[in-house]
Formats: C-alpha cells, structure tokens, sequence
C-alpha cells in the first residue's frame, strides 16, 4: 500500500494551493456578499488551463488524473466554494457530453471555448419537482423530422443565468421513467430558450443559480449527446463517481478552511485566564474534527484511486460524498461554536463556511437517497 | 405528578400564540431581510400589556409566573426570533436592574414607559474579547464626586442602536475580576456615551446588535444598581431565568421548523410518493418530535421549579442546553427535508437554519453550560428525580 501522492500530485497541490490562497481567498467575501458571476476572477483564472484539468493534453487540456482532480476540487473550494461551484461545472458536468458525445463542429463551437473559459457552462437536471429522483423528470423531447423540440423548465441550475451553452437532461417518452433520459445540447439564442427566475440562496453565492425555460426549443439532431437513444442514465453512470467523490473532495475544502479558522480562534481567544483552546471541551472538537477530516480524504482519495485504475468505485464514492459533506457541516458547526457569537457575525468567514457547506448536501444526491441507494447494493435482492 | 398547564396559563398561550401569529408572524420574513427594529410591531405589542408580564400589577405589569413567561418565549419564537430578541430584552434583562435596584423616578422614567413599549431597554455585559467569561470585563467605572465616570468598549448589545437606556456591567476593581463588578443606568443622549459599528449577522435580524462606546461617560452616584462588586450576584438571581427563557426560545424554533418539515415532508414528492413515507425521512420526524418533547420537559420542569422557588442552576442548564441544541438538530434535519429548497429565500427553512445559531452563545455556551451541570453531577451522591 501506498498513501502517498506522488511527485506530480504534490507538485500539482502545491501551485493550485498558492494559486487559490493568491487569487481566489482574497475575494471569496466579497464573491458570497455580492453573490454575482465574478466576472473578472473568472477570466484571470481560467487563463491558467485548470478548466481542461480533465482532458487531453492534444485538445488543450491537462489530462490529469482522478487524484489530481480531487487535489484541485478540493483547494479551488477551500477558496470559495461559491467560484468553485461555477468552474467546476465547466471542468466536469457542463462539458463531459459535448467531450464525450459531441460532433468536431459542437467540439469547436462549445468545448473548446468552454476549456479556455470563453464560454460559461451548465448541466440541466433538477425540475421544480424532481431532484434526486431523475426518472420524475418532465422535460421533453419530441423527433420532428431532422430536429429535436424541447419543452420543460429546469431548476436549480448552476450558471444558468449566464450560461452559453447547456446539457439538458429530457425525456423522449414519460411513460418511460429513468429509460426514457437523454441529454441535448442547447446553445444560448436559441429560440425559446431563456432563463427564468434567479435564486436567492442561503450558501454558494456567488455561483449564480436559476431556472431555465424551454420552450418549443428547436434543434438540429446531432445535439442529441449520445451514442444511442435513450441511454442518458447510462452516460450519466460515467461521470457519476467523479460527480460525488469531487462533491466530497470541496466539502473538505470548506472543512479545511472553517477549521483553519478556528485554530486561530481557539489559540488567540482568552476565557478565564487562558486561550480556550487550553481546554477539554474545545481540544476534544480539535480532535474530533481532524479525525473526521482525515478519514474523509482517505474515502475520497482512495476513492478516486479506485476510478485511476478503472476499479469499481460506486459504493467508494457514495461514502466518500457522504462522510466528507458530513463531516464539513459538523466541523463548520463545531467552528462556529469555537466562534462564540462571533461565528455568526458576517465580519468573519465562519458564517459564511457554516452557510456555504449546506449546499453540498443535495448535489449528488441527498444523503437519505445515497444511503437507500447503498444499502440496496450492499444487501443485494431480498 | 401533574404536567398539564393550569386553566390560565392554557388560556395565556391562546391568547398570545393568536395575538403574535395576527400581529409579529406575517412580517417575520420582512424583519429577517430588512434587519431594521419594527417599531410599529414592538409599540403594538407594547399596547397588549406584555413587557411587563414578570413585573406586578401595581406597576402596570401582568404578575404572571416563569411558566407563562417561558409560553410567551416560546410564542415569540414561533412567531419571529429577531422580533423574540428584543421582546425579551425588554421584558427581563433591560428593565430587570431597575425594577430591583431602581430609584422611584429611574423607575418612573425608564421602567413605567418599557413596560408600556413606550421606550426600549437594553443590557450590555459582553465586549471584543470576553463573553461567558463575566470576569473579564475591562469596561471601569471610576467614582469620582458626581458619580461614575465609565469608559470602555461594549459588543454584541442587543438593541443598541435604539436603546433608549442601557444597564452596563462595569468593573470598579479590575483586580477582583467578578468580585469588582457593577451595573449602571446609562441614557441614550449621555455625554460620553455612544453607538459604534452595527454587527452584520445571519441570525435573530431585526434585533439589531451592536458596539457601544463609554468615553469618560459622567452618570450619576444613583446609576449605580444596587451596591459596588456586587453585580455578579445580582446577575446570577436572574440567570436562571435567562436560560429557561431561552430554553423557551429554542422550544418555538423547533417546533416551528418541525411543522414546516412536516408539511413538505407531506406535499413533496419523489420515486411516486410523498417523501414523508419513505423510512429515512419518518426516522428524521421521529427524532425531532423526540426531542422536542424532551426540551419541552425540561424547559417547563425548569420553569416550574423556580416559580415553586426550588430551582438550582443545573435545571435551568440543562433546560437551555438541551432546547438549544434540540432546536438546531431540528433546523438542520428540516433543513434536510427541503432539500435543496432549504437553501432558497423563498421558504422560511433557510431563516430557521440560521437563526438556531443565535440561541447557542447567549445565557451561555453549550460547553460552558455543560461544565457547571458537570460540576454539580461531580457532587452528587445519588440520582434522583426531584
């Protein structure tokens, strides 16, 4: 066995480390409170590649590996999870069926932009009233010769308002349920296609989220992103893993930011006599949290092995998003605490972390979903 | 054993349960945003008489025991936790010292017009760097011939920047930490006396909180509450009842955001059916309304202790520690139950989410709460109900 990162690895986490503390700590307070699309952060990083992390080197990307990946999930969401939400989704959801499924004319128009960060990306799944549950989904799309109409509305969509382009999970057949999904690509312009109602949220800000409207949307049949008809859940289960393990991978950079804070805290803040982190109860979070914190990275980087090597990784990566979301929302409250009242002054940053973790409780699935989902493959039929 | 409410105390909390769903809860969401005082609300609720419901009726108050007021702060609760914030600073720790240590006219003055919403009252104990920790005030007061000079920094004040008369802890002997602390009567308009930074915060909006300044601030020798030193003790008379107070805060969030989970846990559905059948979700139900029974236990036992005048500082502990926390278990699970929803504006489970949080730090910390029922536990020599 072997824990360690290797050279590259290491080398990698060392620039992404000093990379987000130099362009993107500085401005994660102000990324939450204006909650809009840092425009000018955006184009200052994505000049640095990351946005091909997961591609080929012969298309421009960094062909890097599901650990190096996880490496810099998690240090761009130490940042501001806010940012990250909208740079990973061009990394990895918003582009993964234009890579993968995409004609030479989508990939030039679409991908190729969207790794050099000229284009802002997104993936449609959640509905008003479908979620977790992909198979409820009510989106359409209806065979009209040589062009595909859809209809529906999408909810919760990360970059939606500002999106040129987007991956849209619809359904050819309602009777069909999760057998019916495929994905089209959608370009913004496209008559019928608009956003609708921006979403205020409690975390994540910064990462602008909305409803999409499709309406009557025409377009052409090589939009369709997908070997086969009807496969889209399948397709969905090759991004599935990296989906929740990179889910996993930013709540500890959440976790690791709240509990930097609160070390300072903990050392600096006089009780009775003495800084309170000389006693018992506030150790005991100390030890707490950082066992937590470990055995999370452990999942998720094991995890993310697992996918490096082409191992079956379903269960790995379910935990892996579990235990790590948890894990942050329970240190990013255990930090606030260590804050005393000042842990929900918006002054400081623990407010914001203990805001910010909540949103990664339901993408990927929320975490009642994932433990039916485990407990099903781990008891098999009974 | 008797664990129901007597005919007027069940009739009290139909009565303001009503008057803060009609009057507080349909603004609850415009104090959260606006984060601004609601005046109309508090002089409307000043008008119902109860600011003074701890006080007696000779002095215009409503006489009523610790179990009522623990139902009004738990309606309050229900109803808006910002709005609750400054209802309670009125009712008990704003007013509290003059009511016992007040001169005729200061109560005349200040207490008279509070109890009728009138003018506002406010407490400042904490500062930048000490909170729970009351004997590390630096705030002094320095006798001099007219009185009291005091200077220093005061955080966190609840209502500070509309107070219209503050009871400031101040140290006349730092060296004595507890033993050398005092409490005094400012007025707004005192010269010496005044507001700093407002406090951005996510929860209990509404009820502002804020920085005061003391710079060199002359009172009078009569703004001394009771005696020199002794301001600790005076504090701890009331602790107790600050805690279940809050206990009774926590019980009214919790409930409240249950009911909310209840019901989307009803009306959402997923895979075909209202979430609310699927195990997973039912276990969560389960458990909140587990435990808000036992907070409520707790709270009221609590309560019925000191109006019984058998309350020791571990029941009123345990009651606070244990409804808090219950409170933001229970925020974070309906939370859960939105699912992402949880997270939109729009619904009222992001405010609940946020607001648990205000009532972990005041009246004390959990870990600190914890410590002194420890420390009582650590005496003990049997285990017995009382």
């Amino acid at each position: 066995m072997d824990f360690a990162f290797t050279e590259e690895q290491e080398f990698f986490k060392k620039i992404i480390t000093d990379t987000v503390d130099k362009m993107v700590v500085p401005k994660a307070r102000e990324i939450d409170e204006k909650d809009e699309f840092p425009w000018e952060l955006w184009k200052d990083f994505t000049r640095l590649g990351y946005l091909g992390l997961r591609y080929p080197e012969e298309i421009g990307g960094m062909n890097a590996d599901p650990v190096t990946a996880m490496i810099f999930y998690e240090q761009i969401a130490r940042g501001s999870v806010g940012f990250a939400q909208s740079v990973i989704m061009n990394i990895l959801m918003g582009t993964y069926f234009v890579y993968r499924f995409g004609s030479d004319t989508i990939k030039e128009r679409c991908l190729y932009p969207a790794m050099r960060g000229e284009k802002v990306t997104t993936m449609c799944f959640t509905e008003d009233q479908s979620g977790s549950d992909l198979a409820a989904t009510r989106t359409t799309a209806v065979k009209d010769g040589s062009e595909w109409i859809i209809n529906g509305t999408k909810m919760w969509i990360t970059n939606g308002p500002v999106a040129d382009f987007a991956t849209v999970l619809a359904t050819t057949d309602l009777s069909l349920g999760a057998k019916g999904l495929n994905f089209f690509l959608v370009e913004k312009g496209t008559p019928g296609f608009s956003p609708g109602q921006v979403l205020d949220k409690l975390g994540c800000r910064g990462t602008v989220t909305g409803e999409l409207v499709f309406d009557d949307v025409r377009i052409p049949e090589e939009n369709l992103l997908g070997a086969e008809l009807n496969k889209g859940i399948e397709y969905l289960g090759e991004i599935l893993d990296e989906v929740r393990v990179m889910t996993g991978a930013m709540a500890m950079g959440i976790a690791q930011a709240a509990y930097n804070e609160g070390l300072e805290y903990a050392r600096k803040r006089i009780a009775f006599g003495k800084p309170i982190g000389n006693y018992q109860l506030i150790r005991a979070k100390f030890a707490d949290m950082a066992t937590e914190m470990e055995a999370s990275r452990l999942l998720i980087y094991s995890a993310a092995w697992k996918m490096k090597e082409k191992l079956p990784s379903r269960i790995e990566a379910a935990m892996a998003k579990m235990f790590a979301t948890e894990t942050c929302c329970k240190v990013v409250d255990e930090v606030t605490r260590i804050w005393g009242a000042n842990g929900f002054a918006n002054e400081y940053n623990p407010q914001r972390h203990f805001r910010d973790a909540r949103f990664l409780l339901y993408g990927g699935g929320t975490h009642e979903i994932l433990k039916d989902f485990m407990g099903r493959l781990l008891i098999g039929k009974a | 054993m008797d664990f129901s409410l007597t005919k007027e105390q069940k009739f009290f909390k139909g009565q303001i349960s009503r008057a803060l769903q009609r009057i507080v809860a349909p603004f609850a969401d415009a104090i959260d945003v606006s984060d601004v005082f609601p005046r109309e609300l508090f002089r409307e609720l000043g008008a119902l008489g109860y600011y003074g419901i701890r006080y007696p009726s000779d002095i215009g108050g409503m006489g009523a025991d610790c179990i009522s007021f623990t139902i009004l702060a738990e309606e309050l609760a229900r109803a808006s936790i910002g709005f609750a914030a400054i209802v309670t600073m009125q009712c008990l720790m704003g007013t509290d010292f003059i009511y016992r240590f007040g001169n005729d006219e200061q109560k005349k003055k200040y207490l008279i017009p509070a109890i009728k919403g009138d003018k506002i009252g406010t407490i400042a104990f904490t500062e930048p760097d000490c909170g729970s920790d009351l004997g590390g005030i630096r705030t002094r007061a320095v006798k001099n011939e007219r009185g009291y000079i005091l200077t220093g920094r005061k955080l966190w004040i609840t209502d500070g920047d509309v107070a219209d008369f503050v009871t400031v802890a101040a140290t006349t002997d730092p060296g004595k930490r507890l033993g050398g602390i005092g409490f005094f009567l400012v007025e707004k308009g005192t010269p010496g006396f005044s507001t700093g930074q407002k406090i951005e915060k996510i929860s209990a909006r509404g009820a502002a909180t804020m920085e005061l300044i003391f710079d060199e601030c002359q009172v009078p020798a009569t703004s001394l509450m009771g005696e020199e030193g002794k301001g600790a003790k005076y504090l701890n008379d009331i602790l107790s009842e600050i805690r279940i107070m809050i206990a009774g805060l926590g019980l009214g969030l919790a409930k409240i955001a249950f009911v909310a989970g209840l019901n989307y846990a009803r009306q959402r559905e997923a895979f075909g059916k209202p979430i609310g059948k699927f195990q997973l979700i039912q276990e969560k139900l389960a458990e909140m309304e587990v435990r808000i029974k036992a907070a409520e236990f707790l709270t009221y036992h609590a309560a019925w202790l000191k109006d019984k005048g058998s309350l020791t500082g571990k029941e009123a502990a345990m009651a606070k520690f244990y409804s808090t926390e219950t409170a933001c278990y229970v925020v974070d699970e309906v939370s859960r139950i939105h699912g992402a929803y949880g997270l939109a504006q729009e619904y009222p489970a992001q405010r609940y989410f946020r607001d648990g949080r205000f009532l972990l730090f005041g009246g004390g910390t959990s870990e600190i709460l914890k410590t002194i029922i420890a420390k009582d536990t650590m005496k003990r020599s049997d285990f017995e109900i009382n």
